[in-house]
């Protein structure tokens, strides 16, 4: 990858961000070189469009809900390096012994629920759940069948009956998936 | 088809077990005298039961003989109706049956010093093996005795009395002429009713009956459950084993330990059906994403023991306390086949405890994988034994690990590709679904045998040729089918491993053991000791790059594991001792740590697990919840992986996943029903709608008096049905159906009418729900009957579909649904017919 981008952040700068994110000094330079490489017209900040450019992403059944997730708390449709970090940050594995900073078990529920919470509304409705199973599941289940599994997914955790899933309900239906791996990524050095 | 050695282990065995207390040297030569008479028809007597009984009747019919007084079946020779009814009689009391088959065996021996034939007039025609050459010769006795011959279907029934003395008188008296074995074939002129021909039947006869002793034992171990919760089967097979063994010596007397579990036979025919249903049934997806970690096991963990273990052994002989002069390469190639986990043995013991799955998945997938370094280092130190040293070179090093690199590609190479080929030909086999489990067992076992036959790792191989076609199997082949497969492979596995683990035992009963006290000693000290350190050492290396620690129990755990086995015991017994001095020390010491690994660490194991309190498996089925977001994180993952330009990462998986559902799908599998991008999802789905569809069932079929309503309430998931057409949708939920354009007239269809691998209103493609279908249909009318003898209007009868609906608590919708009851008749196939018809 162009890791040997020229711009370089200042040292005190990775400081911040260390203490912040709890990411280390040559993981932040790593991520750093990475953003640049995906920022393509060098304005400091990525757009969706940079990020939908990957490839490997436009591939991703659910790679237009992972962007619009990192672009949650964007105002103006862009993220910058920090908000970009921070986001990331969920995705650090969960050490014994070390405080979580962004990495919590519920800060990582709450991004993937975020995936598939659209309008931003904190509930998944029965529409948003059935829009990413089609993504999921293609095109070729009949739409009965998806809604039917949709009905069923809502009602098995249901628990205030307003047919929306609501993150403790999420969260709850979770609570036997070992999430802190399968939402954390390992980070090179 | 089956080794030679090991048939004549077995039938020295089994002759032992067919005749009480006598040789069977004594019982081969008894078998091949005494062709008794039964009847034309049956020359080869289907079972030795059958045989011995009609063998009774006959020997006790002779009226010259000097005889025990026999008992009633056999003194029965001329009422042919009373002896008809032997067999019937007998059936009634086993035990009898028993004492007349020890009682005829113990004549049967008892007579032949009299030298004769049975030695009777009946039986004068002797042995031929062909009625026909015989007819030729003694026509007219043929003659007479077929004119006389009573239905010969059943052995036990025949009459020996069938053929008349008269014609029998006209050769010279055969009675107690000497023994002349020349007699017992073809060109002999006596005509031969019947005889016991052993020696045609013994080499299934006898793999017969190791599989019947072994499946006995098996049974009575569970039968008593204490003993079975106390001490793992392995070792009460082993302990079985040695039992037989001691028995067959003191009858047998010395045999040699490879008679028993013979090398070939082992790898050849009783180790692939394990290690097929190993692969067949690994969980993929576990399996992949800890093979970083197994791998590190399984080659790094496997070569430092090796080297670890040959060391240590080598410098401890060094002091000389062996007693005899062991050469550095000898050590090596004890070390190397000492040193793998042994799948079979870890196989048996896990299997009990139960431990999380991550544990046990890395020390199954170590002693599979670890065999392909196995059989590298072996062959490696082998051709060097036979090189010599003096021709051996440095390079010659280098070779040895390229063989064993390619000995791991090579058999995994070629497993896959037995795989894929196995896929595409089920793909084929929908017009004669019996042949389908035909192709699952032969094609791996091929890819086995292709492997062995380069010197490759036959057990790489086969793991991978069952890991790679499973999923396209599935979808192939018809539901039973499947089921015939999972039944078979799960039966055969475990046949082999019980034969394995009783010939073990059986095998260790000989006196050829040489037991070198302190080389066994330093050996199972040095196994311990170095598998622990290699284990701590590759477990701490790889939790550094583990997303999820092993914990520190689980490392624990995985170091006792390392369990020897019989894998071990055939290689060393390869070995040849003509290059090896110390052959046969080695055997003894591979038995010796085979049997503390097995009998002490998994026995001790399972304590051992729940005092740490390692965590356990929970099995679990996943909720439509689980499944929904697992999958979605999964995507999620890769997702922030590609993100962060990872470079090797996640997407791995997905690209695979790409690449299957693109070619590999519709290349191997049959028709379009696999389209669905996630089959896992719909798999769960209609899983959980079985479960509903049977608890409901339950419901209805357990109600005393309550209505309808109480059915409702009890079930806790509705159909979707409720949702889209329901003419009071509920309030909050909006009534659109965002992807389809046209929302079905009508009911929605029934839930458990949906189908896991049709798309759209195909007909269905797969059995596998017409059988469940049918199964619901069965259901239905089986409510339908119950209500209608309840007395039960029709009034009940929409209750009754609500709760097969499962349509849930909310009254409001039970209410919808009563208050639309034309609603079912429209429903979509059958099943909406068979309620309207109530």
């Amino acid at each position: 990858m162009g890791n040997s981008n020229s711009v370089t952040l200042q040292p005190e700068e990775v400081e911040r961000m260390q203490n912040e994110t709890g990411f280390s000094a040559s993981q932040i330079e790593r991520l750093y070189s990475r953003f640049t490489t995906l920022d393509k017209f060098g304005n400091g900040a990525l757009s969706r469009e940079d990020l939908l450019r990957i490839p490997e992403l436009a591939i991703n059944p659910l790679g237009d809900r992972i962007v619009h997730a990192f672009f949650r708390d964007a105002e103006d449709e862009s993220i910058n390096f920090l908000q970009f970090l921070k986001t990331l940050a969920i995705f650090r594995p969960i050490r014994k012994g070390r405080e979580p900073r962004y990495n919590s078990r519920e800060q990582k529920l709450q991004f993937a629920f975020r995936m598939y919470d659209l309008d931003g509304d904190e509930l998944i409705s029965r529409d948003e759940l059935l829009c990413v199973l089609h993504m999921m599941v293609g095109a070729n289940i009949s739409d009965e069948q998806l809604a039917s599994i949709a009905d069923r997914t809502i009602r098995e955790v249901d628990q205030d009956n307003d047919d929306a899933i609501s993150l403790a309900e999420f969260s709850e239906a979770l609570k036997r998936t070992e999430v802190e791996g399968k939402m954390s990524i390992r980070y090179l050095n | 088809m089956v080794n030679c050695r090991e048939l004549r282990g077995c039938v020295l065995a089994s002759g032992s077990i067919v005749e009480v207390g006598k040789a069977a040297a004594e019982l081969r030569f008894i078998t091949a005298r005494f062709r008794l008479p039964l009847s034309v028809n049956e020359p080869h007597p289907s079972g030795a039961a059958a045989a011995a009984v009609g063998a009774a009747g006959a020997s006790g019919s002779q009226p010259g003989l000097e005889r025990r007084p026999t008992d009633g079946a056999a003194s029965a020779m001329t009422a042919p109706d009373r002896r008809s009814d032997v067999p019937a009689r007998l059936l009634g009391r086993p035990r009898s049956v028993v004492l007349l088959f020890v009682v005829v065996l113990l004549l049967i021996a008892w007579c032949r010093p009299l030298g004769a034939a049975p030695a009777s007039r009946s039986d004068v025609s002797n042995s031929s093996t062909r009625p026909a050459t015989t007819v030729a010769v003694t026509s007219a006795a043929s003659e007479t005795g077929r004119s006389h011959r009573p239905t010969p279907s059943h052995a036990g029934r025949a009459s020996p009395t069938s053929v008349s003395v008269p014609n029998v008188t006209e050769y010279s008296d055969p009675l107690f002429r000497p023994y002349d074995p020349n007699r017992l074939y073809p060109h002999v002129r006596y005509f031969e009713v019947g005889k016991v021909d052993f020696e045609h039947v013994r080499a299934p006869f006898v793999i017969g009956c190791w599989i019947l002793i072994a499946g006995l034992a098996k049974m009575a171990f569970h039968s008593v459950p204490q003993l079975s919760r106390m001490v793992p089967e392995s070792c009460l097979l082993i302990g079985l084993g040695i039992g037989v063994g001691a028995f067959l010596y003191a009858c047998l007397g010395d045999i040699e330990a490879s008679h028993h579990l013979d090398p070939d036979t082992f790898f050849l025919y009783m180790l692939p059906p394990i290690i097929l249903d190993a692969g067949y049934f690994m969980p993929n997806r576990l399996f992949f994403d800890n093979l970083g970690t197994i791998l590190l096991l399984a080659v790094v963990g496997t070569v430092f023991n090796t080297f670890a273990i040959a060391g240590g052994l080598y410098v401890v002989g060094l002091s000389g306390v062996y007693g005899v002069e062991t050469s550095l390469l000898d050590i090596f190639i004890f070390s190397a086949l000492i040193s793998a986990v042994d799948p079979v043995a870890v196989l048996a013991v896990f299997e009990e405890i139960q431990v999380n799955e991550v544990l046990y998945i890395l020390v199954f997938g170590e002693s599979l994988l670890n065999d392909a370094v196995t059989v590298g280092l072996y062959h490696m130190f082998e051709e060097y034994m036979i090189l010599g040293h003096s021709a051996f070179r440095m390079t010659d090093i280098g070779k040895g690990f390229v063989k064993f690199a390619s000995a791991a590609v090579g058999g995994t190479f070629i497993g896959v590709i037995w795989g894929f080929i196995t896929a595409f030909l089920t793909r084929f086999t929908h017009k004669v679904h019996v042949m389908e489990p035909i192709f699952v067992f032969t094609m791996p076992f091929l890819a086995y045998l292709n492997a062995e036959m380069f010197h490759l790792s036959g057990i790489l191989s086969i793991t991978f040729c069952g890991l790679t076609m499973k999923n396209y199997v599935i979808t192939n082949v018809s539901a039973k089918s499947h089921t015939t497969i999972k039944y078979m492979m799960k039966m055969l596995a475990s046949c082999s491993e019980t034969a394995i683990f009783m010939l073990l035992g059986v095998a260790t009963v000989h006196n050829h053991h040489d037991f070198n006290l302190v080389f066994v000693l330093a050996t199972i000290i040095f196994c311990v000791l170095v598998r622990s350190i290699g284990v701590v050492i590759l477990a701490s290396l790889a939790n550094r790059l583990r997303l999820r620690p092993i914990a520190v129990v689980d490392i624990f755990v995985l170091a006792y594991g390392g369990l020897r086995g019989a894998v071990a015991f055939a290689l060393v017994m390869l070995i040849d001792p003509h290059y090896v001095k110390e052959q046969q020390m080695f055997l003894t010491t591979t038995i010796s740590v085979v049997y503390f690994t097995v009998f002490f660490q998994g026995m001790s194991i399972k304590p051992l697990v729940q005092r740490l309190g390692v965590e356990r498996a929970n099995k679990r089925k996943l909720t439509m919840n689980e499944r929904i977001h697992e999958r979605a994180l999964d995507y999620l993952k890769a997702g922030v992986e590609t993100i962060v330009g990872h470079p090797f990462s996640y997407n791995v998986r997905q690209r695979f996943k790409q690449i299957n559902h693109r070619y590999l799908l519709p290349c191997l599998t049959r028709s379009n029903h696999t389209r669905a991008r996630d089959p896992k999802i719909m798999e769960t789905f209609s899983k959980l709608v079985m479960v509903d569809a049977m608890q409901n069932f339950n419901d209805i079929t357990n109600i005393g008096g309550p209505g309808g309503q109480h059915l409702c309430s009890s079930s806790t998931t509705g159909s979707r049905s409720d949702s889209d057409d329901s003419p009071m949708p509920k309030d909050g939920r909006p009534v659109i159906s965002p992807p389809p354009p046209t929302p079905p007239p009508g009911p929605p269809p029934r839930r458990f009418s949906y189908r896991r691998h049709v798309t759209g209103d195909e007909p269905l493609p797969n059995p596998v729900l017409t059988a469940l279908d049918q199964l619901h249909m069965t259901q239905d009318m089986d409510a339908r009957r119950l209500l209608q003898a309840n007395g039960r209007g029709s009034g009940r009868r929409h209750s009754l579909v609500l709760g097969r609906r499962r349509i849930g608590s909310e009254p409001s919708r039970d209410r919808q649904l009563t208050e639309a009851p034309q609603a079912d008749r429209r429903g979509s196939g059958g099943h909406g017919l068979q309620y309207t018809r109530l």
